[in-house]
């Protein structure tokens, strides 16, 4: 069976290569020699100083984290000093005594602070780790502390150790916009421990906690210790220098928490939704609050605390996590009906004056669909500011079929609806803007075409589905007519001795290209929606003319529809707008409107900005004789004006289409 | 006549050198991991014990398989070994961000441990059907071809200390494939180059001073030489395009990849080795410890079960990549050029098998096989005294670890198999 190939006849070539290759070898592996001479032989005592003496442990020096303020300076997140209790194990000199003297401690209400069963299981476990401190009590009282730290001779191996812990002065209020932390996820440990990150190391897990984790958290400090053999300390290592923590610099922020207290209590607290209030001249977030909501102290608490609440938090089925204030999108409804009549005075297709062929009877037909209007009386024939002052549809159907999809869009892009805004934020959702080309791309799979009659679908805001976030900035930019600014929670970065570090310049997402008789007509049209008879006045302030759209949502998850109210004020030159949405709550003027009412009515009277705004309206001696801040309990659903939308209530949401075939889709707004 | 009466030899003092250092490992893993009283580390010595157990009845078996059946199946281990890989790609686990294992009736089985072996096989079939010559760059092509398919596969884990593992045994292989040493320093040159004009930069970004223009002094002497050797050798045109051009590509790339994409922190971790000091926290952490631990040993050691740093778990991995601290803290200078020494015995043994084998097959296999374990126990000890990069290669015979020690045994059981085995086929 030999082959020639495969057969080496030539001993000598053999034997020549393989030496060549035994040679190298051996050159090679001479090294390892030579080094272990220099490493112990030459270098010994050195060495055999570092390891028999003393030896080496790395300290990793964890700097606080950085603080989160309003723009008041009000504390929203901070590090208060919390101590355990620890157990160094090869101190223990009898553990059945330290454990007989632990139970023994009773904390201030004079409960027992340990068990013995639970100790015992916890010092057996401690005991494999000899050198290092296990925990036996998280987070306990100071006065524990005290009765401990006095009876250090009756416990031998019992440390107390302070560390720092999160604390969240104002809990619920401002969970969603400062968020929370937790461990690192183990998927995302592969990429962090490049930067700094050690196992176990807690990280903001949502909202600005999470998107400035960088800023806040700083850079660990390291140490080399010298230990010596049975773990004890002896100092740094000298001949090493070592690595001081930098410290995490504090987050001021555009948020003003009191007036979000404001908004906070003037929300139904049963109900699901949120309210934004924002500063249209330069994109400052003044309120975001998300209801239901949490209460991000229970992340930092004592581990056992912990896991129970967040068990419950996290099955929640309200989605209390959730921050709906941009990542709730909900059909925008009357709101958006602004925005089309925008549209249309854009392109001349009406005036303020201009009444449309069909008066409002109830009801408008288009070919064979009939599309009803919330009263069923009808309206009459319209103005265009009228009919955004009673919300009529019939109007806002013939205007959609006028100027078409692609127009109002465009409009909507120009103020940044169906887009996300880029807030500073983590989740943000972007929405969606409907129209021929999206809504055919959206339900190509169900084979679902565009008509034209899902036009006037789309002129009442029943075909969309916007962020609450959006809306503000869309009635803020109509009010200051000429730029939407991008909206930002943080406003400034100093370092832990208050030097400012960066400073958030107002950045314009867009610049509004609109004629001064659009802007002129729209900002009368919001006024009028606030005045007496509109179907916002709930949300009126005295003194000030405040601009507002109410919108009453169909959705398919429930009879009640959204209850929405989009306001800036004052209207020619607003200082401040604001969206507000309430989940299934009925009309947005009966529920939204006083929402937002109490808000602007703090933040004219109460806050620093709004009070000289405030002055500059209502010059000295012409004061309204009762306080402008009466924060009147929200109402129930039902009311008189806007109250929940009545006629042809289609389950036509775009919040939820799938469900819903189009083709029924009719719209019903107040 | 001579090669048929020694043909049946069975070759003792290999079988010896591997066992004597198989029952120190032990030995040493227990010393490594006594310490422990809970966690995943205690009674790892058991395993290793049984391990070793296991890696025994591997020697025995491929001792008694004809090589006629191991040349037959050589292509067919190749690609079991291959298609175990990528099952460990698709569906592995992951360990510490590189290591992937896939389970196999209750064991955890590294692919890339054994696609060492299956290369080995399949490139010795190859080249012994088809030897390679620089003149005729075309036998090339199948054998670099065999290499870079485990290559690319593992080198996507990310394991690059087994993806080097991969080239440097082609190696010798090649050379015993009818290359000279010439051929094999043009084939080595663009890796020099590297070497050459990497250096400056590392010690630059070591010391801080720069070397202006004399960075370029190393590199610029070695090409000198590499065209000088190329004009005197008179190797056709194509041969001259491919070396010059392969050294100057290598150059620049190293150039322009260390200075304008890697980043700060890679760097440190491509310098610690040279100077742990810098960064005695992070990379530099291991080598500092390890080289505390076998300097601190001394002439004879502090004595079996007596290493501090040991002791106090100050040395991460001890029980794998880092056991040769464990030996030369505990054992000293004297232990470790004892263990060196039945190192290259073995390593000697098997690239002696060639003198009296006229079977190519065979011979690939013993050198290949010998390239495979010298590199590993270079680069590993190398690695705990601080010359080179942790690699994160283990040490044969001594390191923990039940695919890398099976993978050890096959290696013993071919070299074993050479010298029993019908030479003719």
């Amino acid at each position: 069976m030999a082959t020639g190939r495969r057969i080496q006849d030539e001993p000598h070539e053999r034997r020549a290569k393989s030496l060549i290759v035994i040679v190298v070898c051996c050159l090679a592996f001479s090294v390892l020699p030579a080094n272990l001479y220099r490493l112990q032989v030459k270098n010994a005592a050195e060495n055999i100083r570092l390891s028999n003496e003393n030896s080496m442990r790395e300290q990793i020096v964890l700097p606080p984290r950085g603080r989160i303020l309003d723009r008041n300076g009000n504390e929203l997140a901070r590090n208060r000093p919390a101590y355990s209790i620890c157990v160094l194990p090869y101190r223990l000199r009898n553990s059945q005594d330290v454990i007989q003297s632990l139970c023994k401690i009773r904390d201030a209400s004079g409960a027992v602070v340990f068990d013995s069963a639970t100790l015992a299981q916890q010092f057996r476990k401690a005991n494999s780790r000899k050198f290092d401190l296990s925990r036996i009590k998280e987070d306990v009282s100071i006065d524990v502390v005290s009765i401990v730290e006095e009876r250090y001779m009756e416990l031998p191996g019992i440390v107390v150790e302070t560390e720092s812990r999160r604390e969240y002065p104002y809990g619920a209020s401002a969970f969603h916009v400062v968020g929370y932390m937790g461990e690192i996820p183990e998927k995302e440990f592969d990429t962090l421990r490049n930067q700094d990150y050690y196992w176990g190391d807690l990280m903001g897990r949502s909202g600005l906690e999470r998107s400035y984790e960088s800023v806040m958290r700083g850079k660990c400090g390291r140490e080399y210790l010298e230990v010596n053999a049975y773990g004890k300390s002896l100092g740094a290592v000298e001949s090493i220098q070592k690595i001081d923590p930098v410290y995490g610099n504090d987050l001021y922020l555009s948020l003003d928490i009191n007036l979000q207290m404001a908004a906070e209590q003037a929300f139904p607290d049963s109900l699901k939704g949120a309210v934004v209030a924002l500063d249209p001249r330069n994109g400052d977030v003044l309120v975001m609050f998300s209801n239901p909501s949490v209460d991000p102290n229970i992340f930092s608490a004592a581990m056992s605390v912990k896991s129970k609440t967040w068990a419950a938090v996290a099955s929640d089925r309200n989605l209390p996590l959730n921050n709906r204030a941009i990542a709730g999108v909900y059909p925008p409804g009357s709101t958006f009906k602004v925005l089309s009549g925008l549209a249309g005075l854009e392109a001349g297709s009406i005036n303020k004056d201009s009444r449309l062929p069909s008066a409002c009877g109830g009801s408008f037909k288009f070919g064979s669909r009939i599309a009803k209007c919330h009263k069923q009386t009808g309206h009459g024939s319209l103005s265009y500011i009228s009919a955004i002052q009673y919300s009529c549809n019939v109007y806002f159907y013939q205007l959609g079929l006028r100027i078409g999809d692609t127009r109002i869009n465009r409009y909507a892009q120009m103020f940044g609806l169906g887009d996300i805004t880029g807030i500073d934020l983590p989740g943000e959702k972007a929405g969606y803007l409907s129209g021929e080309k999206a809504y055919n791309e959206r339900f190509a799979s169900r084979n679902w075409r565009w008509t034209q009659g899902l036009v006037m679908d789309l002129a009442i805001g029943q075909q969309q589905v916007l962020t609450p976030l959006q809306l503000a900035l869309m009635v803020g930019g109509m009010g200051n007519g000429k730029n939407v600014y991008q909206p930002h929670l943080l406003n400034e970065e100093r370092n832990r001795d208050g030097i400012l570090v960066s400073q958030k310049r107002p950045h314009v997402k867009s610049r509004l290209e609109l004629n001064q008789y659009t802007l002129d007509v729209t900002r009368d049209a919001l006024a009028a929606v606030v005045r007496p008879g509109g179907t916002g006045s709930r949300a009126a302030v005295p003194g000030i003319a405040v601009g507002g759209k109410t919108g009453s949502a169909q959705n398919p998850h429930s009879d009640l529809s959204h209850a929405l109210f989009i306001a800036c004020a004052p209207v020619d030159d607003p200082v401040i707008a604001v969206a507000v949405v309430v989940e299934n709550a009925g009309g947005g003027g009966a529920v939204a409107a006083p929402v937002a009412g109490a808000l602007l009515k703090y933040f004219f009277s109460e806050t620093k900005e709004g009070k000289i705004v405030y002055q500059k309206y209502n010059p000295e001696g012409q004061k309204p004789k009762r306080p402008l801040v009466a924060l009147a309990p929200a109402p129930a659903a039902a009311a008189t004006d806007g109250g929940p939308a009545g006629g042809g209530a289609d389950e036509a949401a775009p919040a939820d289409i799938g469900t819903s075939p189009p083709a029924q889709q009719g719209g019903a707004n107040e | 006549m001579d090669d048929l009466r020694r043909k049946r030899h069975f070759d003792f003092p290999l079988l010896l050198a591997a066992l004597a250092l198989w029952v120190f490992g032990i030995f040493l893993v227990y010393s490594a991991t006594y310490i422990h009283e809970s966690g995943p580390l205690v009674g790892i010595y058991k395993q290793q014990i049984l391990w070793v157990a296991m890696a025994l009845l591997i020697v025995t078996l491929i001792i008694s398989i004809p090589a006629r059946i191991i040349f037959k199946g050589a292509y067919i281990f190749y690609a079991v070994s291959l298609i175990l890989l990528v099952v460990a790609i698709a569906s592995g686990v992951t360990a510490k961000g590189a290591e992937r294992w896939i389970l196999i009736g209750g064991f955890k089985i590294q692919p890339s441990e054994f696609a060492k072996v299956g290369l080995l096989l399949a490139l010795a079939k190859h080249l012994s059907e088809r030897p390679v010559s620089l003149y005729k760059p075309s036998t090339f092509i199948v054998p670099v071809l065999l290499i870079l398919v485990p290559f690319g596969l593992v080198l996507k884990q990310p394991d690059l200390g087994t993806a080097i593992v991969f080239c440097v045994m082609a190696l010798p292989m090649f050379y015993w494939s009818n290359l000279t040493l010439l051929d094999v320093f043009y084939i080595v040159s663009p890796l020099i180059s590297l070497l050459l004009s990497a250096i400056p930069l590392l010690l630059t970004f070591n010391t801080g001073s720069s070397w202006g223009v004399f960075e370029a002094v190393p590199w610029g002497a070695f090409f000198v030489v590499v065209i000088a050797l190329l004009y005197f050798t008179r190797v056709p045109i194509f041969i001259w395009i491919g070396v010059v051009g392969a050294n100057i590509a290598t150059a620049t790339i190293t150039t322009v990849v260390w200075g304008s994409m890697l980043k700060d922190y890679q760097k440190m971790r491509i310098t610690s080795f040279m100077n742990p000091q810098a960064d005695p926290f992070g990379s530099g952490y291991q080598v500092i410890q390890s080289k505390v631990a076998i300097g601190s040993g001394h002439v004879f050691g502090k004595g079996y079960l007596q290493g501090t740093q040991t002791r106090l778990s100050f040395l991460p991995e001890q029980h794998t990549d880092f056991i040769f601290s464990v030996l030369g803290e505990q054992f000293g200078i004297v232990g470790c050029s004892l263990v060196i020494l039945l190192f290259l015995v073995l390593i000697i043994r098997g690239l002696m098998i060639t003198h009296n084998c006229r079977n190519r097959f065979i011979n690939l296999v013993a050198i290949g096989s010998s390239a495979i374990l010298a590199f590993h126990i270079f680069v590993n000890i190398a690695m705990t005294l601080g010359m080179t990069p942790v690699t994160g290669l283990p040490l044969p015979f001594l390191s923990y670890g039940g695919s890398f020690t099976m993978t050890v045994a096959i290696l013993v059981g071919l070299l074993l198999n050479a010298r029993v085995t019908d030479h003719d086929f």
